[in-house]
């Protein structure tokens, strides 16, 4: 009885033991939903040469957007993960898939005279409210400031006048600097 | 003529022998009896037993088979008495002609005899005998049946909780949590991830009949990296006897909607085999504040519990499986973006999402399963020395959810899972009635996985640990005033690591020339590390208590305590979603280093009973998490929190008495004062319970015996020593950019909370007993917010609970 216990206790031992090699290699993660660079390409209208500005991750500074005065501009924005240079991945897509659960909001800053609103050629939710991916920047006077773009997820309303009015979380909130020229 | 001790036994043989031959002479009496002492429970046999001729002066001994003899007899009628310490007195009427050979006298071990060798090594008996040991009853246990471990650890002094939440929570004990507490059941050490603020212990209350706090050399056997101490979890050791009974408890609670069901359930044999089992289930639904619903804060949890083991003079086993498992809610309104979300949450009295009640929980939410495996045999000897060996399995797997966006929903965004094996052997050797010592040796090993399914960075890497050492303690106590103890433990660790580094945090941290060495592969912007740490641990503890005069003891410990740190320290990287903050570990850490030195002195005057315990804690390397700048992300700049190591003391006091004011009428009351610090340069340390004080009123009816009223009362103080680790964010207000403080640091005001106890105990129901409990909590419906709670940016304590519990004793 005692031999017999002993030799399972000798068992467990050496099963751990036996268990005890070395790990392998984790896989690696790309992460799928991380934003690391969002996009506003520009183009006045009637014209069609297009300005790219993109705010990077990386944090290599980006250009400020350069504007004519009394001029209209539409801008498209895209949300991308750059994280892997060898396979970047398009979030756009991704957010008008999700269209209800998504809002682009532009808030100003030292820009009063700019407004920007929805595009013609704007994508819409279900319930008919375009999504600001395409917009219409209509400039009037010179002038320099910011655009603080946020990708709202969720929010509680599609309607406000700031941040704070839509609820919701933030899933990008980066700045663009405009000089209007 | 009798001779009880072992080490007589020859010489008594040989004496006897002698006193025979004298018979065999003069009276010319040569008849003789042989036989066998026999266990009446489990055969074996019984040494040591006197057997004796009632009316001669004529004995035996029973030999290590449990063989007598007794020769040089008179033919005729006699009878036989077996006296032995630990058995009822048995006796045998023998008719001798000439021989009587293979005589087989069973006798019974005393019950309380039984259950006192048996009890010996835990329940009754404190398990350190110099350190400060606090216990709640299976009673006071089960008031807590439909709330967590941490709910009912916090009724005892010193102790607080951390919470996430409502349901989240985790004890503080003199300051400390997560990894310098242990929790131990079945003998060994709950090893689910305990070092998260967030992780709540992965173990049911139910499944055990007795909850103690111990601090001393006794700690020891169990870890040496707890300045907290040691949360010891037991079965109640069962009766050797045929019997089956059981108890079922229902609770059901106002807020949350919800309740549990705990029922267990043991069969027991005369051969001291027992079985028993034991299940809770537990449903709640959205919890609420005063004046709000916390939406999503339900709970599911289900657990199960399976013990076979024998209980017998001589030898024990048991073989035992739990199965835990969880989901748990977490207040929607918490998951927030940003640093600007955030202040939007701090500016808003409500949470910023209240939905209407519901039971249903979504992301963000924790699932927890933990499976435990013990195989535990234990040998006792003659000289009551004894062996014992355990193995244990744990396999904990740890899931979060957040919000995710897609074909990742519902998918989550931490999956953990860590397996551990361990094995341990330890003798007991008591060389004098008064000097017990153990001895021990220890091996772990544990395996992290953290699965990359869930597309999203690891938050802590997978890592392999072997943990082995030894322990000795000593206890010497000459007398019942007099205790000394005295322990050590060393431990060696070896870990494994794997991490993934993004190459821009590899260059921002400057990682290169202190890590660049371990790179094993480079793949997509990411760099895999393969590094092996070794850590040598001491830990040291010893403790004199005695009593000085009638009804006053004073005991001093000092401790020596060395932690390796956890893996989260040293590589954890992720985003902490509902404090917006990114969370770096520091591989530079080295183990930390505690001398904590605590005092007791306990007095009793008449009807009142008093309990002081100051202790000073003096740290080295100690490791905390801070803010240390901000880090630019798409979703705006974090604050980046960092674990460092800073130079420690903590000074703290527990104060407790109680006053019997009559026969029917007691009161008790726990209060605690802690005070931490960093050395250098005296800024407090984060987390530190503040004053609190709780008292109890306890009212018993003369008329009306079984009905019990309590009056509790809570009083915790603002914490005013606190961090400040606000920072500023840069919002936009009327078209302009301000910087706003995000405060994160102030504590909220102090809190009273009342509750109320109405109980019938075990009163006759049928041919059964039962209780039955109505409990207030919050009675006032007070709204409050609670330092210690890590979600009180977001919402309030729980508002008024009525909870009604049913006990049935089977």
């Amino acid at each position: 009885m005692h031999l017999y216990k002993t030799k399972i206790f000798t068992i467990l031992f050496l099963g751990i033991f036996i268990l005890s090699c070395s790990k392998d290699e984790p896989e690696v993660v790309n992460e799928e939903e991380l934003i690391t660079r969002v996009t506003l390409t520009v183009n006045k209208e009637g014209e069609a040469e297009k300005q790219v500005y993109a705010w990077n991750l990386d944090g290599e500074k980006e250009t400020d957007i350069i504007l004519e005065n009394n001029a209209v501009y539409e801008a498209t924005i895209s949300f991308e993960n750059a994280s892997n240079p060898n396979d970047i991945e398009d979030i756009t897509a991704e957010v008008i898939e999700e269209a209800d659960d998504h809002y682009v909001f532009f808030e100003k800053v030292n820009l009063s005279d700019l407004t920007i609103e929805s595009s013609t050629s704007d994508i819409k939710d279900s319930k008919g409210i375009a999504l600001n991916v395409k917009t219409k920047w209509t400039t009037s006077t010179t002038g320099s400031g910011t655009v603080r773009v946020y990708l709202i997820h969720l929010p509680t309303t599609k309607a406000g006048d700031t941040r704070n009015d839509f609820g919701g979380e933030t899933d990008v909130s980066v700045d663009f600097s405009i000089s209007i020229q | 003529m009798i001779f009880l001790n072992q080490k007589f036994f020859f010489k008594s043989i040989a004496l006897l022998c002698l006193c025979s031959l004298n018979f065999v002479f003069s009276q010319n009496c040569n008849s003789f009896i042989t036989g066998n002492l026999v266990d009446l429970h489990d055969n074996t046999p019984i040494i040591g037993a006197t057997i004796r001729i009632q009316g001669l002066e004529k004995s035996a001994i029973s030999n290590s088979e449990g063989a007598f003899i007794l020769e040089g007899l008179c033919k005729g009628n006699y009878t036989l008495e077996a006296i032995h310490p630990f058995c009822e007195i048995q006796t045998q009427e023998v008719s001798l002609n000439n021989k009587v050979v293979g005589l087989k006298l069973f006798l019974e071990h005393h019950i309380e005899a039984l259950q006192e060798v048996i009890l010996s090594e835990n329940s009754q008996k404190s398990l350190s005998k110099t350190g400060l040991e606090l216990s709640l009853s299976a009673d006071e246990m089960e008031r807590y049946s439909s709330k967590s471990l941490a709910a009912g650890l916090e009724q005892l002094s010193g102790v607080s909780v951390l919470n996430t939440g409502n349901a989240i929570s985790k004890p503080i004990i003199q300051g400390m949590f997560g990894s310098r507490v242990g929790i131990v059941y079945n003998e060994m050490r709950l090893e689910n991830q305990q070092w998260g603020a967030d992780h709540a212990p992965n173990v049911d209350l139910n499944a055990f009949e007795g909850l103690r706090l111990i601090k001393g050399a006794a700690v020891l056997k169990y870890a040496g990296d707890t300045p907290g101490g040691i949360v010891v979890l037991e079965s109640k050791q069962l009766k050797i006897m045929d019997t089956l009974y059981g108890k079922t408890l229902l609770t059901g609670a106002s807020n949350g909607r919800g309740g549990s069901l705990v029922s267990s359930w043991v069969r027991s044999f005369n051969s001291g085999t027992y079985l028993k089992l034991q299940g809770t289930i537990k449903k709640f639904g959205d919890f609420s504040a005063p004046n709000y619903n916390l939406s999503n804060t339900g709970i599911n949890e289900n657990n199960f519990s399976f013990h076979l083991g024998q209980n017998k003079i001589l030898q024990k086993w048991l073989f035992s499986y739990s199965y835990f498992k969880n989901e748990i809610g977490i207040l929607r309104a918490s998951h927030i973006g940003n640093v600007e979300d955030l202040l939007s949450a701090l500016k808003s009295s409500r949470p910023i999402i209240i939905n209407s009640f519901g039971y249903e929980i979504n992301s963000p939410k924790q699932e927890s399963e933990h499976h435990t495996l013990s195989l535990t045999y234990s040998k006792r000897f003659l000289t009551n020395n004894k062996w014992s060996i355990r193995y244990n399995f744990q396999n904990n797997n740890r899931k979060e959810f957040d919000i995710r966006k897609n074909e990742n929903k519902g998918k989550a965004a931490i999956d953990l899972l860590l397996k551990t094996h361990s094995l341990n052997t330890d003798f007991e050797w008591k060389p004098f009635s008064s000097t017990s010592q153990l001895s021990g040796l220890f091996f772990q090993l544990q395996d992290n996985f953290s699965d990359p399914e869930t597309d999203v960075k690891r938050l802590v890497p997978d890592y392999l640990k072997y943990k082995y050492g030894g322990y000795a303690t000593l206890d010497f106590s000459p007398s019942n005033n007099f205790n000394f103890e005295l322990g050590i433990r060393l431990e060696h660790q070896d870990i494994e690591v794997q991490k993934f580094y993004n190459d821009k945090l590899w260059k921002d941290e400057n990682y290169q020339d202190d890590f660049g060495q371990y790179i094993i592969r480079e793949v997509s912007s990411q760099k895999l590390i393969k590094r092996n740490l070794k850590f040598n641990n001491i830990s040291l503890n010893t403790g004199l208590k005695t009593t000085v005069f009638p009804k006053t003891t004073i005991s001093v410990n000092y401790y020596l305590i060395q932690r390796a740190p956890d893996i989260s320290e040293l590589f954890s990287e992720g985003l902490h979603h509902s404090l917006a903050t990114l969370e770096y570990g520091n591989p530079y850490l080295d183990k930390e280093t505690i001398h904590k030195f605590t005092f007791n002195f306990e007095k009793t005057i008449g009807k009142f009973k008093f309990s002081l315990s100051p202790y000073f804690l003096n740290a080295n390397n100690y490791i905390i998490i801070e803010p240390s700048g901000v880090k630019l992300t798409a979703r705006g700049a974090f604050p980046l929190w960092k674990y460092k190591a800073v130079a420690a003391q903590m000074k703290g006091i527990d104060f407790d008495f109680s006053y019997k004011i009559s026969n029917h009428l007691t009161l008790n009351n726990a209060t605690s004062y802690v005070e931490a610090k960093e050395r250098t340069n005296d800024r407090p340390i984060i987390n530190i319970p503040p004053l609190n004080s709780r008292s109890q009123l306890d009212i018993t009816f003369p008329k009306w015996k079984h009905y019990r009223l309590s009056i509790i009362s809570r009083l915790v103080f603002r914490q005013n020593d606190y961090p400040d680790n606000n920072f500023e964010a840069s919002i936009i207000k009327m078209g302009q950019f301000y910087d706003e403080w995000v405060d994160i640091s102030t504590p909220p005001d102090g809190y009273h909370d009342l509750g109320i106890e109405m109980a019938l105990d075990r009163f006759a129901f049928k041919s059964n007993k039962m209780s039955i409990s109505l409990v207030f909590e919050n009675l006032l419906n007070t709204s409050y917010r609670n330092y210690l709670n890590r979600l009180r940016f977001y919402g309030d304590e729980l508002g008024r609970n009525i909870q009604l519990q049913i006990k049935f004793y089977h």
